[in-house]
């Protein structure tokens, strides 16, 4: 058995970090000395829960105070909704009778950017069809709160799927120079092709116009049932390619557009400026930055659940750098040039 | 019960050996669940394991498997309602290249070069076993355990470990394979 991708799978997990690790210690610690001080026995009561003495996979969780029984959360989880529901009903009703009794100002609020009019903007853009001989080139940075080593991917890519990747940790010296792409065959699909940033030349110039069947396209890939942030996500990749027709573009903004994602603010992200917008969902925050005149993405990042909007806080991000048409600079493929 | 019954009972830990036990184990219980589940919901997890493994530390028989293999069983059984995620993470990573819970690693630093498509191709495999063999596959690939710690872990027989983690070996290398070749084609 080659076990060497699936080692090398498992050593690409996250290290512990020291404030981690110190958060979880005195969270556990804590949690011994307060039972200690407290002389609360252990649970010996229910000495059957678990006849093994180990984890079962079917067996339920301890209701403990610092993970909720699922069971309480389900019961009491209705109610919430409904006033949630009901208080969200009562402020849109608030606001439309705010607005409609009230004089107009002079201080008029700007009217917020709008994802279906960076839609337009994309439609409007001229076609950039990819001349033989030459490479889709992009740029990507890419990191995660757990590792501090930001890692620089380059990529060119001809219109056959053929082309070279170059990565580097941004703080060390380029250790790998480049690889084979393989080309895309004519019997695969988009929703089963494995390949770099996600589309080939031909797919991005095949994909639907339309924003619905293109949601439903983006929504089949990798496996299909992706979360709205997971289509978003695509999308904001498909938008990073220079190769990307303007119908195409325009209809990956309407698919942003439709689900869910809100304008957030103007902001700053590794030194470049854009539209932040963002869709929260179960798993958090997914910020995407738009520069809405070249109507390419700068940045996307994902904020988990109870942690602060800042990319410094994010679990992971990706930055894009450069994209354009690009030669590879004396590199063929299949040859490792330093 | 009887005074012999009662004296057979394994004794329950203390603080202060639970507490050498956390510091012995808890970097096992989060490098596992973090490669599955990535750092946030691994730190979370595996704080949830060991005040868990602490609640019903009466109940932790050394005999019946050491305890290392106690909480990842325990880290296991609170992933599950995390199945969806790691697939959708999994199937992420396959089709952009970015692994989502991780940077990209850059193979080649060190070590014997293990191509990034490669990768690819095994989050795609990963991402069409059912649950119960991935975890299989990650606890003897991500937790180092042995057939019988795993059997122990999952309360699983022995035979079924070594039958699920064949096939699952199987798949991963055809995945693998499959990839190469096409890479020697193009070449």
């Amino acid at each position: 058995m080659s076990d060497n991708p699936l080692k090398a799978f498992r050593a690409s997990a996250a290290e512990l970090d020291d404030e981690r690790a110190e958060r979880m210690r005195q969270r556990v610690v804590g949690i011994v000395a307060a039972e200690e001080i407290g002389t609360n026995p252990p649970d010996t009561a229910n000495q059957d829960r678990v006849s093994t003495g180990h984890a079962r996979l079917d067996t339920p969780l301890r209701d403990y105070p610092l993970a909720p029984s699922s069971t309480r959360r389900r019961s009491q989880a209705p109610a919430f909704a409904v006033l949630i529901v009901v208080l969200a009903l009562i402020a849109t009703a608030a606001l439309m009778l705010a607005r409609h009794t009230s004089a107009p100002s002079a201080d008029e609020p700007k009217r917020l950017p709008d994802l279906r009019s960076i839609a337009g903007t994309a439609d409007a853009l001229p076609d950039q069809p990819l001349a033989t001989g030459s490479y889709q080139y992009r740029r990507i940075t890419s990191g995660s709160q757990a590792s501090g080593r930001p890692v620089t991917e380059e990529v060119w890519v001809a219109a056959d799927g053929t082309g070279l990747v170059r990565t580097a940790e941004t703080s060390g010296t380029l250790s790998r120079s480049g690889t084979t792409v393989s080309p895309v065959h004519e019997d695969t699909d988009i929703a089963s092709t494995r390949h770099f940033g996600g589309w080939f030349y031909e797919d991005l110039r095949q994909l639907p116009t339309d924003a619905q069947k293109l949601r439903a396209t983006l929504g089949s890939t990798a496996g299909g049932n992706l979360s709205s942030a997971e289509i978003g996500r695509l999308a904001t990749d498909l938008v990073s390619w220079t190769a990307t027709p303007p119908a195409v573009r325009s209809a990956a903004f309407q698919v942003l557009s439709d689900v869910g994602f809100a304008y957030v603010d103007d902001a700053a992200v590794q030194g470049r400026t854009g539209q932040r917008w963002v869709l929260n969902d179960e798993a958090g925050a997914h910020f995407v930055v738009l520069d809405p005149a070249s109507t390419r993405p700068v940045a996307f990042y994902d904020v988990p659940p109870g942690v602060g909007p800042e990319i410094a806080n994010a679990t992971r991000w990706i930055v894009y750098e450069a994209a354009e048409y690009r030669p590879t600079g004396g590199m063929t493929a299949g040859h490792l040039g330093s | 019960m009887t005074d012999d019954a009662i004296d057979e009972r394994p004794r329950v830990l203390d603080s202060a050996e639970f507490v050498a036990l956390y510091d012995r184990h808890h970097r096992s219980v989060f490098s596992y669940v973090a490669r599955r589940l990535g750092p946030d919901v691994a730190e979370e997890i595996t704080a949830q394991t060991f005040t868990e493994a602490w609640a019903t530390r009466a109940r932790y028989d050394p005999e019946r498997g050491s305890p290392i293999v106690w909480c990842l069983g325990i880290a296991t059984n609170m992933m599950r309602k995390h199945a969806r995620s790691e697939v959708r993470q999994l199937r992420i990573y396959a089709a952009t290249g970015v692994d989502p819970l991780t940077p990209p690693t850059t193979p080649g630093a060190d070590g014997p070069a293990v191509a990034r498509e490669e990768l690819r191709s095994v989050a795609e495999a990963l991402s069409h076993l059912d649950r119960a063999t991935r975890d299989v596959v990650f606890l003897w690939a991500a937790a180092d355990l042995s057939y019988e710690e795993i059997a122990d872990t999952l309360s699983m027989r022995i035979g079924t470990v070594r039958s699920k983690l064949s096939r699952a070996r199987k798949k991963l290398d055809s995945a693998v394979d499959d990839r190469r070749s096409l890479e020697g084609s193009a070449e």
